[in-house]
């Protein structure tokens, strides 16, 4: 049974159940609505990152669903991408952007994941100045909280 | 302004100058990136911005970590600021509510913050104090706080009782305390009753005490000591589950089991247990005068007691007097019990005669007797010490046992009596994790007679160094072949084992690949395995995450080979003469054994044209399918290949005679390891004929041993710093498989070089003496500046040469 998605700009795209429903999102509102034929509309996402959304969805199709371990320690979680993953992954920083969002909305925890260890390997080795370079933030600390902040992260820092 | 304090969500706003928000703006998500992240990044991450800094609050103190010296000054600041916490016994300072006040730093030197510090205590789960050379007496060296990681550590000094009790009170959460004093303070009594008053404190103190580890020098602990430390009531002698004690109580260590009995025996009445039959403590049952009633885990090094008719210790007195009445009623719910450096011997009264009374000498076995008294032992690990300070076991032993009994000859102590095995059996039920490494004097039929009694049930075994432990005994381990249906009722469960430094096992420790699929961990170091049993059939164990294997790869077929194959009606395994078997196809992917030994019969046009290969051939072929049954170990983190040591007369070399080293070349098969790149985080290769200072071999590690696991890498190599690569790094690593898009650069894989310790490149001019020719000269220049252009591209690795 095929699922029909809208992408924000009106593009339709016709995918296998299975393939949507890795998305929670959809697969809620497919279990509210029941099933029709009238096509899934998802406003916040455009059809150029949908496109990479199923592409993912359809690769890990088979995958089985991840069951969220409370105990299990999330500092222990591996950096480990696997190897289709990081080349589906290589994409411009906008895009990556964009696909963690679209992952966010359509509450897709393995893209999610994949999409917050991409961006954590970016983070990694780098300075704070060179973080708020590669991402476009906005340094909003006075000199003086600036400073102080330094200060404190001197004695409390892991050597 | 408070720039501590938790920004509203609503700051968001203000970063999303376009219509595209950013993510790194969205808490949840910036949270669940720092997941990602090493927490000692934490602290960086939060002076990017006031949003990061606000999300990663908690984290930020979750994992705190500071100058010791810092903490220690602050600890010694009482009255400025310590009216509320100096009686000692007030519970963790007030937290809330005053704005954070941020202090004046005391001649430039950063000072601890403290009121931020003590306002976010509360969140801190790990703090840690970095140790520093020169550090005085007094400082303390490590403090790990709240939950599971809670570790109190005192180094190498005395605080004084004020500071301690501040320290309680802060963290009363403790659950790991672990003390090593220095020796200076072992040689001054009135310090040490000071630092011991202050460790019985910090127990009384702490009531949700999990661990207990205290590791001295010398005769630091006595007896007397150690009882007066765990005697009376006290909070954290109720929850108390772990125990670890490195100390040298001048022989009387296995008082240890007496005190626990003791608390045991106080706490369930003998007639409970006599009626249930069996051994049950009901937490929380409240008494006094208890020592530690819920212990389950107990390690104890440095344990010595020599068991003789002459010189018994206290405790194998009291067993030996009144066996009975100690143990039928009295149990300890210990489930993991570590003994290192125990050095236990019964002495055989005359040499080379049977002794009659073997009944006697079992009774007082210092381990039986000990094992008698654990029946919910599921963890057990005996073993002499190999710490490079103290002596080799057996040396160890025979010299106390000189020392005991001069004149005596170590060869009239047994470490083993006859029926050990069997008794064994019985006191350890529920025993599934075994590690009797170093024990030499472990004789082999005892070893048959372990495995083939307990093999079965075993979880892991760790054996190296016991060389009684033979290939037959191994055997037994293996026990029934995969598919027989015996192994169908009673599946191998063995997940790791340990046969380092056996070399009799190494004519059947290849049957381990073939026949125990549950195999997680497999160290088989210094124990050549032939190749040819290596290949031919698929290894079962292809959920090995750790191996370590010495690889002897034969130089030509051999004309007839040992094997060992199931015989049903015996229920053993037994060597038979086989015509080896015929190298597969170099692209063939092996078989079952068990399928092809039946059909082993080899076509004499087939032998004929093995026969006719080169012995170069064969070596190199054997080579690549023992890479290729490595590169199906897609789960392997760990992977050391071991070579080289040609056995020679007189020599301690393992390789035998007519074989060679695995090459690692590219030729030789090193690209069949290329699948190993998905969890390989170390591999360690030395003494392998290895060329991988090839020029051809070191670029197809850059390129497929990747990982972006390696900080040093990803500093130098991130997208934004692609101009510090060079251009010959930037051709090999994104060479065909990464530039298939424009964005291709942003991400690179980085090479887990930093986790390639020993890359050890042999000078290939040092076996024989070579002319120094022309094409020599010229190699050996291609050789240093193959070595040369490694070492810039990775200075991580540790590149070692075995150069004349």
């Amino acid at each position: 049974m095929p699922v029909v998605l809208t992408s924000s700009d009106s593009e339709t795209f016709t995918v296998d159940k299975e393939v949507a429903e890795r998305s929670i999102l959809i697969k809620n509102m497919i279990e509210d609505v029941g099933e029709s034929d009238s096509p899934i509309p998802l406003p916040n996402v455009s059809s150029a990152v949908l496109k990479k959304v199923i592409e993912f969805c359809d690769h890990h199709r088979n995958d089985p669903i991840q069951v969220q371990d409370e105990t299990d320690d999330p500092r222990k979680r591996s950096n480990d991408i696997e190897e289709w993953d990081m080349k589906f992954m290589q994409v411009d920083q906008e895009m990556l952007f964009e696909i963690i969002l679209a992952a966010n909305y359509l509450d897709i925890k393995t893209l999610l994941d994949v999409g917050c260890t991409t961006v954590a390997n970016l983070i990694k080795g780098k300075t704070p100045e060179e973080i708020r370079k590669l991402f476009n933030i906005v340094n909003d600390f006075t000199p003086e909280e600036e400073a102080q902040i330094k200060k404190e992260n001197e004695w409390a820092e892991d050597r | 302004m408070d720039i501590h304090s938790r920004k509203p969500i609503s700051l968001r706003s203000q970063y999303m100058d376009s219509d595209k928000p950013n993510p790194l703006f969205i808490p949840e998500i910036i949270l669940l990136v720092f997941e990602y992240i090493d927490p000692s990044l934490y602290r960086r991450l939060s002076e990017v911005c006031r949003l990061w800094r606000s999300v990663s609050h908690d984290l930020v103190w979750s994992n705190c970590c500071m100058d010791n010296r810092h903490l220690f000054e602050f600890l010694q600041r009482p009255r400025s600021h310590g009216k509320d916490v100096a009686a000692g016994d007030r519970p963790v300072r007030e937290r809330e509510g005053e704005e954070t006040v941020v202090r004046p730093e005391q001649d430039g030197d950063p000072a601890i913050d403290e009121s931020s510090f003590m306002k976010n205590s509360g969140l801190v789960k790990v703090l840690k104090f970095s140790e520093k050379s020169d550090l005085p007496a007094g400082y303390l060296a490590s403090l790990k706080l709240p939950d599971s990681s809670t570790v109190f550590q005192l180094h190498n000094g005395v605080l004084d009782t004020w500071t301690v009790s501040r320290l309680c009170n802060s963290f009363s959460r403790l659950r790991t305390l672990v003390v090593r004093p220095s020796l200076s303070i072992s040689q001054d009594k009135s310090v040490l009753s000071q630092y011991f008053g202050l460790i019985r404190f910090t127990i009384s103190k702490c009531g949700e005490l999990h661990t207990l580890d205290i590791k001295t020098s010398g005769s630091l602990l006595s007896s007397g000591m150690l009882h007066e430390i765990v005697r009376d009531d006290s909070l954290g002698r109720m929850t108390l589950q772990e125990l670890r004690l490195a100390c040298d109580f001048e022989g009387a260590e296995l008082l240890i089991f007496q005190y626990l009995i003791e608390a045991v025996r106080k706490m369930i009445p003998i007639s409970a247990l006599r009626a249930s039959g069996s051994l049950t403590i009901h937490d929380g049952i409240k008494a006094t005068k208890l020592f530690c009633p819920n212990i389950r885990t107990l390690y104890l090094h440095d344990i010595q007691p020599v068991t003789a008719t002459r010189r018994p210790t206290p405790f194998l007195q009291l067993l030996s007097q009144d066996v009975e009445s100690v143990t039928r009623f009295t149990s300890l719910y210990l489930t993991s019990l570590t003994i290192l450096n125990f050095h236990t011997g019964c002495r055989i009264r005359s040499f080379g005669i049977e002794p009659s009374n073997w009944q006697d000498y079992q009774s007082i076995d210092p381990l039986l007797a000990i094992l008698r008294l654990c029946p919910c032992l599921t963890h057990l690990r005996v073993s002499y010490d190999i710490t490079p300070a103290s002596q080799p076991g057996p040396v160890g032993f025979s010299r106390m046992v000189q020392t005991l009994y001069p004149g005596h000859h170590t060869d009239t102590w047994g470490h083993v009596s006859d029926d050990f095995v069997l008794t064994f059996k019985e006191l350890t039920p529920r025993l599934k994790n075994l590690d009797f490494g170093m024990r030499p004097h472990f004789h082999h039929r005892a070893w048959d007679r372990l495995m083939l009694r307990c093999g079965w049930r075993l979880e892991t075994l760790s054996v190296w160094s016991a060389l009684g432990f033979d290939a037959y005994a191994l055997n037994l381990l293996v026990g029934h072949p995969q598919g027989h249906p015996h192994r169908l009722e009673f599946p191998h469960q063995l997940t790791r084992l340990d046969i380092n430094g056996l070399d009799a096992t190494a004519k059947s420790a290849w049957l381990v690949f073939q026949q125990i699929p549950s195999l997680k961990d497999f160290s088989a170091r210094d124990v050549p395995l032939d190749a040819s049993r290596l290949v031919g059939y698929d290894w079962v164990c292809t959920g090995l995450q750790s191996l370590a294997i010495y690889v002897a790869v034969p130089k030509e077929p051999a004309k007839e080979g040992k094997t060992w194959t199931w015989i049903e009606k015996n229920l053993e395994w037994e060597e038979t003469c086989e015509i080896p078997l015929a190298v597969a196809s170099v692209n063939g992917q092996g078989q079952q054994k068990m399928q092809a030994v039946k059909q082993d019969q080899i076509k004499p046009a087939q032998q004929q044209q093995q026969q006719q290969q080169r012995r170069h051939d064969y070596s190199t072929r054997l080579q690549i399918q023992v890479c290729e049954q490595l590169g199906r170990l897609t789960d392997l983190r760990k992977l050391i290949l071991e070579g080289g040591g040609a056995r020679v007369d007189g020599g301690d070399g393992v390789m035998p005679a007519g074989y060679e080293s695995m090459k690692l070349t590219l030729e030789t098969g090193l690209d069949r390891l290329a699948p190993l790149k998905r969890r390989l985080e170390t591999l360690i290769v030395y003494q392998l004929e290895e060329q991988l200072c090839g020029r051809k071999e070191m670029e197809w590690i850059a390129r497929y041993w990747v990982h972006h696991n390696n900080p040093h890498w990803l500093q130098t190599h991130t997208p934004g710093a692609q101009q510090h690569m060079t251009s010959r790094s930037r051709s090999t690593l994104i060479t065909d498989e990464c530039n298939s898009s424009p964005a291709a650069s942003y991400i690179v894989p980085a090479p887990t070089f930093e986790a390639l310790l020993g890359i050890s490149v042999k000078n290939t001019n040092t076996g024989e003496r070579v002319p120094e020719t022309r094409a020599v000269r010229k190699a050996e220049a291609a050789r240093i500046s193959s070595l040369k252009w490694f070492r810039e591209e990775c200075p991580t690795v540790l590149v070692k040469t075995f150069e004349e």
